[in-house]
């Protein structure tokens, strides 16, 4: 049976019922019995590859809501008995991290709500989904704070913006044992508010810091105003970013004056920022780190995938014409279960044929900020290798 | 300072100039450790050197610990046994003087270093290819007789790229030192002035691990090994790495995927012979005879020796003998490490 049949892509699961699921449906299904099932068990039910779902309430309809692109979006789950519990089995390969969500359908209601039965969370700027590890995930060791690690400290530069005529607050993220005798290299992220909250990113600049894994670095974290204008190949954020950002952090912080030292970094619509602005300006960053991008391209016709996208299209369709190098490595990851995966598989070999050297990295996980902060070791480690290399206690 | 049980002066450094060349002929009494800070054995190494009279009892020792930069003269870094005194040459530190007091040759330096690093990512970029190919050269199949001499070849240019490299770095710096002199200016000559005074009535040197690149620019902007005498040395990882003939950089499995071993610099030719890997079994990918066999071969006939903590070489008399070590051979496989005529 193929693993999409086995999911139930369209209507019923036409998987057989789990066993656990028998066992609570073959007793008496009043609400002390249900209580302890609960309890017994720890939610969704793992019968690796196969996870079970359960939601327990007064519902018309229940259904499982993720973000898994090639599965159906809207899997409903199967009522046990008469009770007010509800199941639902998916088919997930070992190694996937899905967010997902619950929908209840109740007297003509519809809500998403997260899987009480689930302590597994994630938050974005959105709210909070639910998470499923499946097995062999693990949430990364150096995305955890450790109180032993020695943490770096945070300043507010603002950038009085001729491009963007208006204030722009950056946060910069200064090395533990920042010094300013020393050079830095510099690291420009997008979205840099996000990351810091949803990524950790704060928290892995300090382990891999740490660790040797990346250099001692400068990182300014760059909110935008207008994100959906300003990061779709906005000729005005590149002048931002390279005439006025990129000065003014040369002025405040000690940074090696290389581009080679020089990256930017972005996840999905800030990764088509940290694309374009090396894309204008390809001598003055080395390094591009760029998450799950929103690299959207047509090779005919209009994509008719809304006016926001209409410039990344533009640009990029003008790019895959004629690829440039524009700067010297480009880390690319992407979810498998993010619809843009294709488009970033499709930039690969276009980056490549420019002479940049390319690392590309797939992940069993969807377009999500937990997704981009499980990459950022590989990312970050690979762009700028820290000093392991150099350092024998 | 209390009164000590000394031998008499026989091994006191002796001045010299500025040559970097540390030729000893073998005579020296030289310890290779393994790392320390999870199985420290320094504290009963100087013990053993008192009891075999490499050491006098209360000694006293020099200890280089510029590798880990700010935390320089850290006690903790050298822990020795209770009767050893020690005194840290501050190499670190006395690089940053010299960086404030004289800002031209700090100048200059950057530049060399500036230029360094280009040169290494260039080499970096051909040894990357040279390595694949002869990577690949191994995986292919047909006739040995054709294959062979191929793959031969393959190593010879790797070695060649490895030698050029090395020539190139001491080229670059030859033309900084040319320029300004370092080892003539005040700036450097006050530091290494109060080096010299550091190391007298010493018995014996230590180097620890550290940035083995911080570690060696340290060592040679103030040509410790002209003052090296013939005192006995005691060094692990990156004190081990930077006092051989060459510095191998290696790292199996850093988080951004294996790379290939560098020929990163001169090292300060204390000894010769021995490429020494310290963290080897952390670092390196042992398990894989291939890997491991392309290493040795590649830098035959300099024996590639793992330091492994726990690990202790002495070379004595001319010969190294070891407790503990083990080796690497061009099969790739791992086994004790034989006595080797230093």
């Amino acid at each position: 049976m193929a693993w999409h049949e086995a999911a139930g892509l369209e209507g019923e699961s036409p998987m057989p019922v789990p066993a656990t699921i028998q066992e609570l449906e073959a007793g008496d299904l009043d609400a002390a019995a249900i209580d302890a099932f609960l309890e017994a068990h720890a939610f969704p039910l793992a019968e690796p590859p196969f996870y079970t779902f359960v939601y327990r309430g007064a519902a018309d309809v229940v259904r499982l809501r993720h973000w898994i692109f090639g599965l159906a979006t809207s899997l409903p789950f199967t009522r046990v008995g008469r009770s007010d519990v509800w199941y639902r089995t998916v088919e997930i390969p070992d190694d996937s991290r899905v967010e997902y969500k619950i929908e209840v359908v109740s007297r003509g209601k519809a809500g998403w709500v997260a899987d009480d039965l689930n302590p597994q969370v994630a938050r974005d700027p959105f709210g909070t989904n639910s998470v499923l590890a499946a097995r062999g995930y693990e949430e990364p060791e150096w995305a955890q704070s450790d109180p032993g690690v020695s943490a770096g400290s945070f300043d507010e530069l603002v950038i009085e913006s001729r491009a963007f005529e208006s204030s722009r607050r950056v946060m910069v993220y200064r090395p533990p044992g920042f010094r300013d005798a020393r050079k830095y290299p510099l690291l420009v992220v997008h979205d840099g508010p996000e990351y810091l909250e949803y990524s950790r990113l704060g928290v892995v600049l300090d382990r891999l810091t740490a660790a040797l894994e990346i250099p001692a670095m400068v990182v300014a974290l760059v909110p935008p105003q207008d994100r959906m204008e300003e990061y779709a190949a906005d000729e005005r954020h590149a002048r931002f970013v390279v005439e006025e950002l990129l000065p003014g952090l040369e002025d405040a912080y000690p940074l090696r004056e290389s581009a080679h030292s020089r990256g930017l970094m972005g996840a999905s619509l800030g990764a088509v920022a940290a694309f374009d602005v090396a894309r204008r300006h390809p001598d003055r960053f080395g390094a591009l780190l760029l998450q799950s991008g929103s690299f959207a391209f047509t090779d005919i016709g209009d994509a008719e995938r809304g006016s926001v996208l209409e410039p990344v299209i533009r640009m990029m369709n003008g790019y895959r014409e004629a690829p440039v190098r524009v700067a010297e490595r480009v880390f690319l990851s992407v979810g498998v279960y993010e619809p843009l995966v294709s488009e970033n598989r499709a930039l690969v070999p276009v980056l490549r044929s420019t002479g940049m050297d390319v690392r590309f990295v797939e992940a069993r996980d969807g377009h999500n900020w937990e997704n981009w902060r499980d990459r950022l070791r590989a990312g970050l480690s690979w762009l700028f290798p820290g000093p392991l290399w150099m350092v024998y206690e | 300072m209390t009164a000590k049980a000394r031998t008499p002066a026989r091994s006191r450094p002796r001045p010299s100039p500025a040559s970097g060349s540390n030729q000893d002929a073998g005579a020296r009494r030289i310890v290779l450790l393994g790392p320390q800070r999870d199985r420290p054995t320094l504290a009963d190494t100087i013990i053993a050197l008192k009891g075999s009279d490499v050491l006098p009892s209360g000694a006293r020792l020099a200890t280089v610990t510029a590798g880990w930069q700010d935390r320089e003269g850290d006690p903790e870094l050298t822990p020795v046994d209770a009767g050893t005194e020690v005194v840290d040459l501050g190499l670190y530190a006395g690089a940053n003087r010299v960086a404030e007091a004289d800002p031209d040759l700090a100048a200059g330096h950057h530049d060399a270093q500036r230029r360094l690093r280009e040169l290494r990512r260039a080499y970096n970029l051909r040894l990357r290819g040279a390595m694949s190919t002869w990577t690949s050269l191994g995986a292919m199949t047909g006739d040995e007789r054709v294959l062979e001499p191929e793959r031969a070849d393959a190593l010879s240019s790797i070695r060649a790229l490895d030698t050029r490299h090395l020539a190139r770095v001491a080229e670059i710096r030859g033309v900084y030192e040319e320029r300004f002199r370092p080892h003539e200016r005040d700036s450097v000559q006050a530091e290494r002035a109060g080096i010299e005074q550091r190391l007298e009535d010493t018995d014996g040197l230590v180097f620890a691990g550290g940035h083995v690149a911080t570690l060696i620019n340290r060592l040679r902007m103030f040509d410790l090994a002209g003052l090296l005498g013939e005192l006995p040395i005691i060094a692990w990882s990156a004190g081990a790495m930077a006092l051989g003939a060459r510095v191998v950089l290696f790292h199996d499995r850093p988080p951004w995927g294996p790379g290939n071993a560098e020929a990163f610099e001169i090292g300060l030719g204390v000894f010769d012979g021995l490429l020494p890997l310290p963290h080897a079994t952390a670092r390196l990918a042992l398990d894989e005879p291939e890997r491991m066999g392309r290493l040795s071969r590649r830098f035959r006939p300099t024996v590639c020796v793992l330091l492994d903590p726990g690990t202790r070489l002495d070379r004595v008399e001319g010969r190294w003998v070891a407790e503990e070590a083990r080796q690497v051979d061009q099969r790739g496989t791992v086994s004790p490490f034989g006595a080797l005529a230093a």
